[in-house]
């Protein structure tokens, strides 16, 4: 099962390496790694996506508890967070097609952000589980290049 | 079906493995049982470390990926010495590392380590193999990274389970490597520049590092020098890149290097960097490269060029490569003006080959032992003082010079020589060093007599590091700390226990026939040259 780490680690050089390190190192799986600054320039917000039962997150959470960088982490539950991905995805649209892909994009609550004679470049904010529903209703009509986060999320 | 053990050894032999330095361990067992079956012969070395080192030495002199294996935990951590020494002079080696069943891996159970996190800085690539039917395609793709482009070190870690694994075992044709595509020849827009520079140069001058050796440029680089007329220096490890008595040929650079090779770096309007990464050893910049010199870096990773000093034409591929291209657009040959002005100050320089009142002169013992050696003799200088000796006064022609440049390895020379002697039985191959360096290898005599290696050992005994006693002396004030030996054995009752015919000697009167004692001697030889502790380096 899915889990969401949400750590707070300080913005020292290497933590970033000593994290996922840690990770390949242990034999966990991590899905999506994001870290980026917070309002205090002195610490950086890592949220981790980790696949793994009780015991094997129990684990990972121990372990890296114990890594000097780490101020604080924590398991986030899904009922009590707000998380989302961002995607950006360039598909193939002629003349033929673009209507219809825009129509479908407003559905998916996508924006298209870009426009040229032979693709669009769709952007989409949403829960992860939407996002990728979204990719698979937008393979038919091909797709260029696809590049997403991995989630950010957030304790209610 | 076979297991993945035996899926590892018939991998090694469809990639021509001939000889695995190693040393076994509860998770290579499997590994083993097979190997027993196999043609490939196994070296037992005493010290995992020595077994990369071996490995290098074969790898340096067969031209092809030298191979070493050691079991998980403190086999591989001990290893890693050996790979780093590798990794920082571009040497091919495939190593492989036993490891703990997959389902215990990242639980710290007995003899576990990471050991392919803990090299990731000294290796070019490394596996981890979790699943047995990738050996084939993993092994092929080792060896293809080792032994191309920059060459370097690889690391595969097989869990022990794996290699009991069955698999249908098929080895693939090819290896597809998305984003690994050494570059090879020489951009013509690059090479053509090159040759303007050249043209346009009054006092060019060829700096060549260990990288000919692994493009086997030697004889490129000398036509080249000699069509163009442009002397030459070359790094540590660049030594014998052209025979030492070639007249262009002027000496190692650096601050251990000849005056008047470091002279011509200052002086020259034009510096052709070859395969060298022109490190703070090898020349002291950017203050000794002259302000409107040109500089061309010729080397096949492209990240080296501009790393330590800024270029101005880059030419990335291999060396012999781009100097046969640049040869083809037939640059000018330059006059005799600057080399001849190069030879007169190489001439003026008399070397100190004077007997001493104490002991023996090593700079004079190199020289002459170098000169009664076969030409083409292998050489291998360990770490210290007897490497400045070594390097400086060595006179290498068609042979090699081999020693830990990049990482300054103590105790690389003796495992060094026991893979540069195996992978060409009949060159004749001496191990110097001292006597620090001495007892971090002399467990490898033990190699040398299981398997007859039948390499000529000297050692330089000071009972001192001299080294550290010397940078002790001109910058700590003459306060010398740890670097006094005493405690030491007896070198040739050490030799005598493994069975080795020796020789010490204390004056130069000596040296003679100690040389041609040890050299007319079939088999193995030591000879203990006891030197003043007050020598220096240079």
């Amino acid at each position: 099962m899915k889990h969401v780490l949400s750590a707070l680690v300080y913005n020292s050089p290497g933590v970033i390496s000593r994290v996922s390190g840690l990770f390949r190192r242990r034999g966990y799986n991590i899905d999506s790694f994001i870290g980026s600054s917070t309002e205090d320039e002195k610490y950086s917000r890592l949220t981790i996506v980790v696949e793994g039962d009780d015991i094997v997150i129990a684990q990972v959470i121990s372990q890296l508890e114990k890594l000097e960088d780490i101020i604080s982490i924590e398991d986030i539950d899904p009922e009590s967070m707000v998380s989302k991905v961002l995607l950006f995805m360039k598909v193939k649209a002629d003349v033929t097609d673009r209507v219809g892909i825009i129509v479908v994009a407003n559905a998916c609550n996508a924006r298209v952000i870009e426009m040229s004679k032979e693709y669009l470049i769709l952007e989409a904010l949403d829960t992860e589980d939407r996002i990728s529903e979204m990719i698979e209703i937008f393979k038919p009509y091909g797709i260029i290049e696809l590049v997403k986060t991995g989630v950010v999320a957030m304790k209610r | 079906m076979i297991t993945g053990a035996e899926a590892i050894v018939r991998s090694l032999e469809h990639e021509g493995v001939e000889i695995i330095f190693g040393y076994p361990g509860a998770t290579v067992c499997p590994l083993y049982d097979r190997l027993s079956k196999s043609n490939i012969k196994h070296i037992l070395v005493r010290h995992e470390q020595h077994a990369g080192h071996a490995a290098s030495g074969y790898a340096r002199i067969k031209h092809k990926p030298g191979v070493c294996m050691t079991t998980s935990g403190p086999g591989a951590t001990n290893l890693i010495t050996a790979l780093g020494t590798a990794y920082m002079d571009s040497i091919p080696l495939v190593a492989i590392t036993g490891q703990v069943n997959t389902e215990l891996l990242g639980r710290d159970v007995f003899q576990e380590v990471d050991i392919t996190g803990s090299v990731a800085p000294f290796t070019k690539y490394s596996y981890l193999v979790k699943n047995a039917a990738d050996i084939p395609r993993i092994i092929k793709e080792a060896f293809h990274i080792a032994s191309t482009g920059r060459p370097g070190p690889v690391l595969i870690d097989v869990p022990v389970n794996v290699q009991n694994h069955k698999l249908e075992f098929s080895m693939p044709t090819e290896v597809n490597l998305r984003g690994y595509k050494p570059t090879i020849k020489g951009h013509v827009g690059q090479i053509k520049r090159v040759c303007k520079a050249i043209n346009n140069a009054s006092k060019p001058l060829l700096c060549v590092g260990g990288g000919i050796f692994n493009a086997n440029g030697q004889d490129k680089l000398r036509q080249f020098a000699e069509t163009v007329n442009i002397p030459i220096v070359s790094t540590m490890m660049g030594i014998g890149a052209v025979p030492t008595d070639h007249p262009l040929y002027l000496g190692m650079l650096g601050i251990h290097g000849k005056t008047v090779a470091n002279q011509a770096i200052s002086d020259a309007d034009l510096l052709i960097i070859i395969g060298a990464r022109v490190s703070d050893r090898a020349v002291l910049l950017p203050a000794r490269v002259g302000k409107q010199t040109v500089i061309v870096h010729i080397d096949i990773d492209p990240a080296e060029i501009g790393k330590n000093l800024s270029t101005l034409i880059p030419v990335v591929g291999d060396a012999r490569e781009i100097l046969n291209q640049i040869m083809d657009m037939q640059p000018d040959k330059k006059s005799d003006e600057w080399t001849s002005l190069l030879n007169y100050k190489k001439s003026k320089i008399k070397p100190d080959y004077q007997p001493r009142e104490f002991g023996i002169n090593p700079k004079a013992f190199v020289k002459l032992l170098t000169e009664k050696l076969p030409d083409d003799h292998i050489y291998c200088a360990d770490v210290g003082q007897n490497q400045i000796w070594s390097a400086a006064n060595c006179q290498i022609k068609t042979g090699r010079f081999l020693t830990s440049g990049g990482l300054g390895t103590m105790g690389y020379s003796i495992p060094a020589a026991i893979g540069a002697k195996l992978a060409k039985p009949e060159k004749t191959v001496v191990a110097v060093c001292g006597d620090g360096a001495f007892q971090m290898n002399m467990m490898e005599l033990a190699t040398i007599c299981q398997n007859n290696v039948e390499i000529k050992i000297v050692i330089m005994k000071n009972n001192k590091l001299g080294l550290v006693k010397e940078i002790q002396k001109n910058s700590y004030n003459n306060n010398e700390v740890a670097v006094d030996l005493t405690g030491s054995p007896d070198i040739p009752t050490i030799a005598k226990a493994y069975g080795i015919p020796s020789r010490t000697i204390d004056n130069m009167d000596e040296v003679e026939g100690a040389i041609n004692e040890m050299l007319n001697h079939k088999g193995k030889f030591l000879v203990e040259c006891v030197v003043d502790e007050n020598e220096s380096s240079i």
